[in-house]
């Protein structure tokens, strides 16, 4: 995997929180990274290469971008306040590749050594078990004893472990666990933030992870990016890029 | 996946998912293309590089069927061979229906046409645009590709027959050069695939001048090989430097659509063929 920085952008993110996605389903830590990356205007300062992610390229990806600016698979985005980055990949890996892409991931953040990284992720709605139905809609697995502390304290639990009957989560081979484990061998401090959906329309989940994500960064002093909501609320206000328009397909005519 | 149709529920998406990136993961990497020259081209390596100043790229059929007949001298420089891809039936001869890709090089000068007449899968494209970047250094590049009206999923009203993507390096050298181009730009929110996007995001990672052209498989082929040529007609006139050996005349035109028809297997001319 190289990195290649555009130019006269900083080569490191020490002192800064990395918040990246896992390509999981209704691809909601996707559109979670859309929110904060858009809502910061976030400037791209760097874009990864890397033969494990499928191709695809696109265009006016966000707003505050010319429009003309191309979107390529793996992109960092650092904005110009505060301190968290953020890393949008936009494709899956390759099948077979899973186990692949997390560890040249987890080398690149060994280089460029973020204090911290939280994993956006979704896990399927129909693969809950029963002692899940009734959990808060977010919940975390955490690597550091500090960030899984934060958690708590936002009231965020941890997600509880599958039945002894059932293949560990920490053995699955799907994003995000591969990267998790790789993270906890390198000694990477890791969070990740579940959400529970199915396939369909995640914008909403998307949300609500972009929400948990300011809350555990705000409280740490990190995301000060996002708009600042008034003291009664902690929702900030979020603003889709225009491309989530065509999300669906084009606008059926109405008859 | 191992479990009774009859009597068993069906396996949830996720329990498919693992055991097929399981079965995956077992298996061998893929191999990187191997970039041949021809004896005559070797002297012009560079580092073990061919520089050039232009290099055209072909990934579908129509495009291919055009750029084969552009009217200037083409000589084969060379081959782009995929590792476990058969070349069985492939004509001494080149022609439209060989499953090859063959590096051309044009009026002798430092220009090269790719005709990528076989399928990359997607999970070997990045790997077959970073083998043919590491052996061939543009200046420029072109890539002419095609992808079914179903894939957009924008709305088509206005019926545009062809896309453009530039990487940002391309349209800066434009804006300098101050030439507009009225061919439309992929709607924002709309994504390719595949090796038109493996090489057009190598090229934007890796700060090279680029620009993809994109046409929609809608409509006849004589119809859509027009439109093809006046998309052209019109980006070589935005494009800087000299592109002439590309103007295809209408001649050109009738004759591609005779090669398609010819290649199609589906023709009662490869009845008797």
């Amino acid at each position: 995997m190289q990195l290649v920085q555009i130019a006269q952008q900083p080569a490191t993110l020490e002192g800064k929180s990395l918040v990246l996605p896992a390509v999981s389903v209704g691809n909601v830590g996707q559109l979670a990274l859309d929110l904060l990356i858009n809502t910061a205007a976030a400037p791209c300062t760097g874009r990864l290469q890397t033969t494990c992610l499928l191709p695809c390229i696109g265009r006016g990806a966000y707003d505050h971008q010319p429009a003309e600016s191309l979107a390529t698979p793996l992109e960092l985005y650092i904005p110009k306040v505060g301190s968290v980055a953020y890393l949008q990949q936009r494709s899956p890996a390759a099948l077979g590749q899973q186990a692949v892409f997390a560890k040249q991931l987890a080398e690149q953040l060994q280089k460029l050594r973020p204090e911290e990284v939280v994993v956006l992720a979704s896990l399927d709605a129909a693969g809950r078990f029963d002692h899940q139905l009734s959990q808060p809609p977010v919940s975390f697995r955490s690597s550091s004893p500090e960030l899984s502390q934060r958690c708590q304290a936002l009231d965020i639990p941890e997600l509880q472990a599958a039945p002894a009957s059932e293949p560990a989560y920490e053995d699955r081979l799907l994003p995000p666990w591969p990267l998790m484990q790789v993270c906890s061998e390198k000694e990477i401090p890791v969070t990740t933030l579940f959400t529970f959906c199915s396939e369909g329309d995640n914008a909403p989940h998307g949300v609500l992870l972009a929400n948990a994500v300011h809350k555990l960064l705000a409280r740490s002093g990190g995301d000060q990016s996002a708009e600042q909501p008034s003291t009664e609320s902690c929702v900030p206000h979020w603003q889709p890029p225009h491309a989530w328009q065509q999300l669906y397909g084009p606008v059926q005519p109405a008859f | 996946m191992d479990f009774d149709p009859l009597t068993a529920d069906f396996p949830q998406r996720l329990e498919f998912d693992e055991e097929q990136e399981a079965q995956a993961q077992g298996k061998s990497e893929p191999c990187s293309p191997l970039v041949l020259w021809a004896m005559g081209e070797q002297t012009q390596l560079s580092d073990g590089c061919m520089k050039v100043a232009q290099l055209v790229i072909g990934c579908s059929r129509d495009w291919l069927a055009l750029l084969r007949l552009a009217p200037c001298k083409l000589e084969i420089a060379g081959s782009i061979i995929v590792v476990d891809h058969s070349l069985a039936g492939v004509c001494l001869q080149p022609h439209l229906k060989d499953s090859t890709c063959l590096s051309v090089r044009v009026n002798g000068q430092s220009s090269l046409l790719l005709l990528c007449q076989y399928a990359v899968p997607d999970e070997q494209a990045v790997l077959w645009a970073e083998a043919v970047y590491s052996a061939i250094r543009p200046e420029q590049t072109l890539i002419f590709a095609s992808q079914p009206s179903r894939n957009y999923s924008i709305d088509n009203s206005e019926d545009p027959s062809c896309y453009m993507l530039n990487t940002d390096q391309a349209r800066s050298a434009a804006s300098h050069a101050d030439r507009a181009c009225d061919i439309p730009l992929l709607p924002a929110g709309q994504l390719l695939t595949g090796l038109p996007a493996a090489l057009l995001s190598l090229c934007q990672v890796r700060q090279l001048k680029a620009t993809l052209l994109v046409s929609d498989q809608a409509g006849g082929q004589h119809t859509r090989l027009r439109q093809l040529q006046s998309s052209l007609a019109i980006l070589l006139k935005a494009l800087p430097g000299s592109w002439n050996w590309l103007n295809l005349g209408e001649d050109i035109v009738r004759k591609a659509a005779k090669d398609l028809e010819a290649a199609s297997p589906s023709t009662r001319a490869s009845l008797y063929a």
